[in-house]
């Protein structure tokens, strides 16, 4: 294909196109699926899935099947497999998620090592994914298995929600909780190997968790911060992917040191508006009152929230305590919400 | 003459009822030999120590632990076929909600709607009206955006009766709702129960500290070892406590010398159609 004057350098290439979408798909999938995982405090669950999958690249590479199938097959058992370990609940547990991932991708390192076209190249584009290996083959199925997780991810949303929020909870109003976190699992499964490619196994895990890291810092709630995750996730893998092509770098580690530089930007801008907005509003005084409409003081709604007259001040309700909003006696900052 | 008489019996409808119930994990039986019914209005305080098994009596209900023998009907429903959870308004003992990531104290509370929600349903306006009402009732009205894990721990403990609550259930159940929460947390609470039995709601309340429930409650079951040891009225157990005390220390202000010789036996008379059935 002859470069044309009108588009990008970037999207002259077939092989770059192709990245380009299966890199939409993966950012689109992996924070929507990673902020339950990170919600249930199971970050690094997609890691070990990722270990588990090479050893099913290595299958495919070996048997000459196609990668992504046989890499698939073994990243959903892993994925059923870690949700009934974990049910068990034992404390052996642990021990045997690690003999699962390990051996995993020892098997892998080993099979692909004895197949005829195992070379170190092939082995590292698995695991820290390669823009110029994604074939036409594999982003139809990409495109096909992003679009199955980012749907009943949607579908589930609310349910999946409520029992990484409280399981017993959860278990208590018959909802199915054992079903549900091996669905997640397998739609974690699922999001592993279709970053395969472009992320590669061994930090695909991080476009999951990163993004949902960067929107907690700033989102006021779960429905904002999973949509904040999504146009991060999306935004640095694409990015991460352009980036890759134009500096000649390995995309998977490109997207990865976008999301986390992101990040930091991120943790650090927060820090310091907490700082600023900690020192602007005023506390007001202990007391054992709660406000509320019958408490006897007078309420007056304004700026989407209420505040009570308190002996001559008022009281605005701040996350568990109350703020004076009449700052000039003892204060001369404004109150900042 | 027994607390739950007072209650309309007219059509009151029995919403529990355990016949030699036991519960437990794994064939150990922690609560044994339960006979229990519980009407609809009555407000009930499970009353025990640390490890008497009201806690796993009422997650015995809510089928979180394994029914090990007896009989136990819910809304007239054997447990084993009972499927309707959402007529159970469980709240859990927390100190304190998942802080792992960001939720709104209406987000939190909108999990109640599920049962009423199909897979691929979202709350319509009545959800959003039943989630703002549940928030009322607790005092949280003015919180419902607020990041949950900025709440104080007794503001917490309203969210979930808030969620209970937007399930719409028909009897609420819960374990220490007023534990481990500061004084004027434990006040507001007060209220917030006194407020829900105002309304009519039956209520099942596991605690070993009545002094937060006052004059909320209807009936005491008291649990020691697994068993019941006490089923009646909160004076008659306010006499046979008293009772209990003075032969400690002396005082004699109680008339009558039974409670102080056998304080459990007496009142398990007033167990509402323990025999029958």
């Amino acid at each position: 294909m002859s470069p044309e004057a009108t588009v990008p350098e970037i999207l002259t290439y077939d092989f770059m196109q192709r990245a380009l979408l299966a890199a939409f798909f993966v950012g689109l999938a992996a924070p929507m699926v990673g902020v339950f995982l990170v919600q249930r405090r199971l970050s690094l669950i997609g890691d070990g899935m990722g270990h588990v999958a090479l050893a099913g690249v290595a299958v495919g590479v070996f048997t000459n099947q196609a990668p992504v199938l046989t890499a698939l097959v073994f990243a959903v058992l892993a994925a059923v497999g870690i949700e009934l370990v974990r049910a068990r609940g034992r404390t052996s547990g642990d021990v045997a998620l690690a003999v699962m991932f390990y051996g995993g991708i020892a098997l892998g390192v080993v099979v692909i090592g004895m197949s005829g076209n195992g070379t170190p190249t092939n082995l590292d584009s698995y695991l820290f994914g390669a823009i110029d290996t994604t074939t036409p083959g594999d982003v139809r199925v990409f495109a096909a298995l992003a679009l199955v997780v980012v749907a009943l991810t949607w579908a589930l949303r609310p349910r999946l929600f409520a029992v990484a929020n409280d399981e017993e909870y959860a278990r208590a109003t018959g909802m199915r909780v054992t079903a549900l976190n091996i669905t997640l699992a397998v739609l974690t499964a699922v999001t592993v190997v279709v970053a395969m490619r472009v992320v590669g196994l061994l930090l695909i895990s991080a476009l999951m968790i990163v993004p949902n890291a960067t929107a907690q810092l700033v989102a006021g709630s779960f429905r904002s911060a999973i949509r904040m995750a999504v146009i991060i996730g999306v935004a640095c893998s694409v990015g991460g992917v352009t980036t890759s092509f134009y500096a000649n770098t390995p995309s998977g580690g490109t997207i990865v040191l976008l999301a986390i530089a992101l990040f930091l930007i991120t943790a650090s801008y927060s820090a310091v508006h907490d700082r600023i907005t900690g020192r602007r509003h005023l506390e007001a005084e202990q007391h054992q009152h709660e406000h509320g409409p019958n408490c006897g003081h007078p309420a007056i709604e304004h700026d989407r929230h209420v505040d009570y007259v308190h002996d001559g001040h008022r009281h605005a309700p701040h996350e568990g305590h109350y703020d004076e909003h009449d700052p000039t006696k003892t204060h001369d900052d404004p109150v900042r919400h | 003459m027994t607390a739950s008489s007072d209650s309309p019996d007219d059509g009151s409808q029995t919403i529990v009822a355990m016949r030699s119930a036991s519960f437990g994990y794994a064939d150990r039986a922690v609560v044994s030999g339960v006979t229990l019914d519980i009407h609809a209005g009555e407000v009930v305080a499970i009353l025990g120590p640390n490890g008497s098994g009201k806690s796993t009596l009422v997650k015995g209900l809510l089928g979180l632990n394994d029914h090990l023998s007896g009989q136990v009907a819910l809304f007239g429903t054997p447990v084993e076929r009972f499927r309707d959870h959402a007529r159970l308004g469980y709240v859990p003992q927390r100190h304190t909600l998942s802080a792992s990531v960001r939720a709104t104290a209406a987000e939190i509370v909108a999990i109640g709607r599920l049962p009423h929600q199909s897979w691929l349903g979202r709350p319509n306006h009545e959800d959003q009206q039943i989630i703002a009402e549940s928030l009322a009732v607790v005092g949280l009205a003015d919180r419902a955006n607020v990041d949950v894990s900025t709440l104080s721990g007794g503001q917490q403990r309203r969210v979930l009766i808030a969620r209970a609550l937007a399930a719409q259930p028909d009897i609420l159940i819960m374990d220490e709702p007023t534990a481990g929460v500061d004084l004027a947390s434990q006040e507001v609470l007060s209220q917030v129960l006194a407020r829900l039995a105002g309304r009519g709601t039956t209520m099942l309340i596991v605690t070993h500290d009545l002094r937060a429930l006052g004059g909320v409650l209807t009936r005491i079951v008291e649990l020691n070892g697994g068993q019941i040891t006490f089923d009646g009225i909160p004076a008659g157990h306010n006499r046979s406590h008293r009772a209990l005390t003075t032969s400690h220390d002396g005082h004699h202000d109680d008339d009558d010398e039974a409670h102080r010789a056998s304080p459990a036996a007496g009142p398990l008379d007033h167990v509402p159609g323990g025999h029958g059935a």
